[in-house]
Formats: structure tokens, C-alpha cells, sequence
């Protein structure tokens, strides 16, 4: 792989921000971020990403591309739980298996951003409805998830009291939590009102957005660097897992937009997000619906190897592997 | 003053809705509550600085009359033993 494709997307300021923050845990600065703040920043996001995708999906409108690309984001996010299930069943138990399957076959919006930043600065087009595809890549993991843990785990509990599970509430846990809900209701905002609508909100959510994004991912690398203490306790298996399937995951989903004739920034984009893990929405809906799986594994392996990894070599890597393909 | 139960509750905030229903479904409809705690426990060191509110508590604490207490104790309990927390009950006194 070209070492300048690392140094391009390292030297990208939110990136190194990223890096910063990390940096301030390892070296015991005080460095905090007064706590409202990510979250605000977090939701700034979302609404900008969803608005621009908006906009962008009202100028090209709905075409053989865009469902293609729909298609394969809905199929990677079915089958990539599936096999990771059972690729971690080898050394991991029913309930944590669940719980990490269902992490890994979800998304990370934040990782999407970063790699959308990456393509902005390197000149490369994509296709808004690619946000469309990432809010459809959040939910069926965790349907999956439970469908898994409803067949495998009774298997296992024989013989134990049966714990009712809460459809309704898991499944507005999966459709309605606060980042499909708001990329959504940002991507429709964005379609209905197209250019004009885009023109009005782009100084906050269009000129703002990278240094918005610098602030963010100084918050995520703090996060980030404090959870990898909890890796020690993991084993190589599963840190191994963190980095390895993200790699295969990504090679699958650029080998079928390949074949479907993805553009190359739709492919990155599609390999980007089926490469990342989910630290928001599927943990707390694993946490709600698989309380036996434990948070320290599933957490930390997304937060701590998975994500940093992603955002520092996984961009370049991916883009160099796209690259191979579509010249 | 009026003898009463205080019933007080640490629990992973993912499950607020959860206690509350439990709450309710024995008519404890009045609370309050503290949200995002910071704290160490039996699961180590529990932050309040995470985007998700996986490492994140809260507390409720309310008032009932004995025999509700009596009726929510044991499910009160199997809650407890599945998803995790702490619940103290004390013996107090209302005075309005």
C-alpha cells in the first residue's frame, strides 16, 4: 500500500485530532470535554450528513445506481452478523458472540463521516444516497442479533426460566434510536427541499462540518484511549477479530460493488461502512435485549481497536484496495 | 408523619424505561431522578463521558407504603439479578 495514502488521510486535521485526544490519555493530561458538548456534536453531524445526502440524492434522484447500492448496503448488513457469529462461535459463548456479531454487522456514522471527509479532500465523488445506505446498514444487525440469540441461546438455557423478550421495545431500539431517527428525518428534509434548502442551511451545516468534526473525534479519541485498558483482559482472538474482519468485511462488500458497478466512491464508501462496528446504537440494544453478554467485550473491541484503527489506516487501506479494482 | 419505604435504585441507565415500568406496574408513578452518575462498583469504574450511555448510571428514588414495597420485592430482585444495579430500602418517615 502507498504510505502517502496513510499520510494523506493522518495528516487530515480531525484525524489528528483524533490522535490528540488519544494522546492526552496516554500522557495523563486533564483534557475533558464538558459532556453535553459531544453529544450536541454528535447530533450536528448527523443532521449535516443526512441533509447533504438529502440534497445531493435530490439532484441525481432515484436511478439503477441507487438501488444497487441500497441493495448491497441491506445485504452486507444481513450477512455480515451471520458469519461473524459463527466465526466467533470457535472461541466465544452464545450471548457475547451475539453481542459482537451484532456490533460488527452494524455501523459506525462517525467512521462513514470521516471516510466522506477523506473523499471530499482527495477530490473523489460519491452518491448522497450512500447515507440513505448507511442508515439502513444500522438496524438489521440487531434483528439478526436476537434472531441468533433466540435460536442458539435456548439451546443453552434449557432447563432455566425463560425471560420474555420485549419486541416492541427492541425493535424501537432498532428503527427509532436517536441516529437512524435523525438521519432519516435529516436525509428527508434534505430531499424535499433540495438546492434551495441546502443554500439556506450550509453555512452551519456545510462550512462548520470538518471543524465540528475535529471537535467530535478530540472527544472520541479521549473515549477511545480510556477504554483500551479493558482490551488486556480480551485476548488475541477477539483483538485479532476487531482488526481482521474489518479488513474481510470491507473486501467482500468492495468484491460485490464490483460486480453490481458501484462507482469507486460508492464502493469505498460501501466497504467503509461494512468495515465499521457500531459503539452506540447496538450496544445499548444488545445491553437491553442480551443483558448476559458482556459490554466489556463488545464495547471496548468496537471503541478501542476497531474504530481508531478504521479512521487511521483502514480509510487508506480501503481506498488503496478500491483503487486496485477500479483503477 | 407517616411511616413509609424508601426504595433507592442504582441501574444501568439503557434500562431507565425498564425500572420505571417495573415502578409503575406496582401504581409507584411518582419519582425522581438522577441521571448519569459517575462511581465505582462491582463493574469497575463507571464514567459519564461516553457517546454511548452503555457506561452510564442513574438513580431513582421514590416513596411507597409497605405493601407495595411487598408486592415489588421479589421482581424487584430478579431485575437486579439479570440486568445488574443496587436497591436499598429504608424505613422513614413522611413528614407532608
Amino acid at each position: 500500500m502507498n504510505v502517502d495514502l496513510i499520510i494523506q488521510n493522518i495528516m487530515n486535521p480531525p484525524v489528528l485530532f483524533f490522535l490528540l485526544g488519544m494522546l492526552a490519555v496516554f500522557l495523563k493530561s486533564d483534557l475533558t470535554i464538558p459532556q453535553p458538548l459531544p453529544k450536541l456534536f454528535s447530533l450536528f453531524l448527523l443532521i449535516s450528513i443526512g441533509l447533504h445526502g438529502g440534497y445531493e440524492l435530490s439532484k441525481s434522484g432515484i436511478n439503477m445506481d441507487v438501488i444497487k447500492g441500497l441493495f448491497l448496503a441491506i445485504l452486507m448488513a444481513t450477512i455480515v452478523p451471520i458469519y461473524s457469529f459463527f466465526i466467533l462461535r470457535i472461541k466465544v459463548d452464545v450471548y457475547n458472540a451475539v453481542a459482537v456479531a451484532a456490533t460488527f454487522g452494524s455501523i459506525s456514522a462517525v467512521t462513514f463521516i470521516t471516510g466522506v471527509t477523506y473523499l471530499q479532500t482527495i477530490g473523489v465523488d460519491y452518491g448522497g444516497y450512500m447515507v440513505a445506505a448507511m442508515t439502513l446498514m444500522e438496524s438489521p444487525a440487531i434483528i439478526i442479533g436476537l434472531v441468533l440469540a433466540a435460536i442458539f441461546a435456548r439451546q443453552d438455557k434449557e432447563g432455566e426460566e425463560k425471560q420474555k423478550t420485549d419486541w416492541g421495545e427492541i425493535l424501537r431500539e432498532a428503527f427509532l434510536n436517536p441516529s437512524v431517527y435523525l438521519l432519516m428525518g435529516a436525509l428527508l428534509i434534505g430531499i424535499m427541499t433540495g438546492e434551495k434548502g441546502w443554500q439556506a442551511m450550509e453555512p452551519l451545516f456545510g462550512d462548520l462540518f470538518k471543524g465540528i468534526l475535529a471537535f467530535f473525534l478530540l472527544d472520541m479519541g479521549l473515549v477511545a484511549a480510556k477504554r483500551i485498558g479493558d482490551l488486556k483482559k480480551l485476548g488475541f482472538f477477539l483483538i485479532g477479530y476487531a482488526i481482521i474482519m474489518p479488513i474481510a468485511n470491507a473486501a467482500l462488500a468492495m468484491t460485490l460493488a464490483y460486480f453490481f458497478g458501484l462507482s469507486k466512491g460508492d464502493a469505498f464508501l460501501l466497504a467503509l461502512l461494512s468495515a465499521s462496528a457500531s459503539y452506540i446504537a447496538v450496544p445499548a440494544a444488545m445491553r437491553l435485549s442480551v443483558p448476559e453478554a458482556n459490554p466489556s467485550i463488545y464495547l471496548p473491541l468496537s471503541l478501542a481497536v476497531t474504530f481508531p484503527f478504521n479512521i487511521s489506516l483502514g480509510i487508506p487501506l480501503y481506498y488503496f484496495l478500491v483503487s486496485l479494482l477500479w483503477g | 408523619m407517616k411511616a413509609m419505604k424508601k426504595v433507592e435504585i442504582v441501574f444501568e441507565a439503557v434500562y431507565l424505561n425498564r425500572i420505571i415500568s417495573l415502578l409503575n406496574k406496582h401504581k409507584i408513578i411518582k419519582y425522581s431522578l438522577i441521571k448519569d452518575l459517575e462511581g465505582r462498583g462491582d463493574h469497575g469504574l463507571r464514567m459519564n463521558d461516553d457517546v454511548s450511555c452503555i457506561g452510564s448510571n442513574d438513580y431513582i428514588f421514590t416513596l411507597c407504603e409497605e405493601e407495595q414495597y411487598l408486592a415489588l420485592q421479589e421482581e424487584l430482585r430478579s431485575f437486579i439479578k439479570r440486568y445488574g444495579g443496587k436497591c436499598f430500602v429504608t424505613d422513614t418517615m413522611m413528614l407532608l
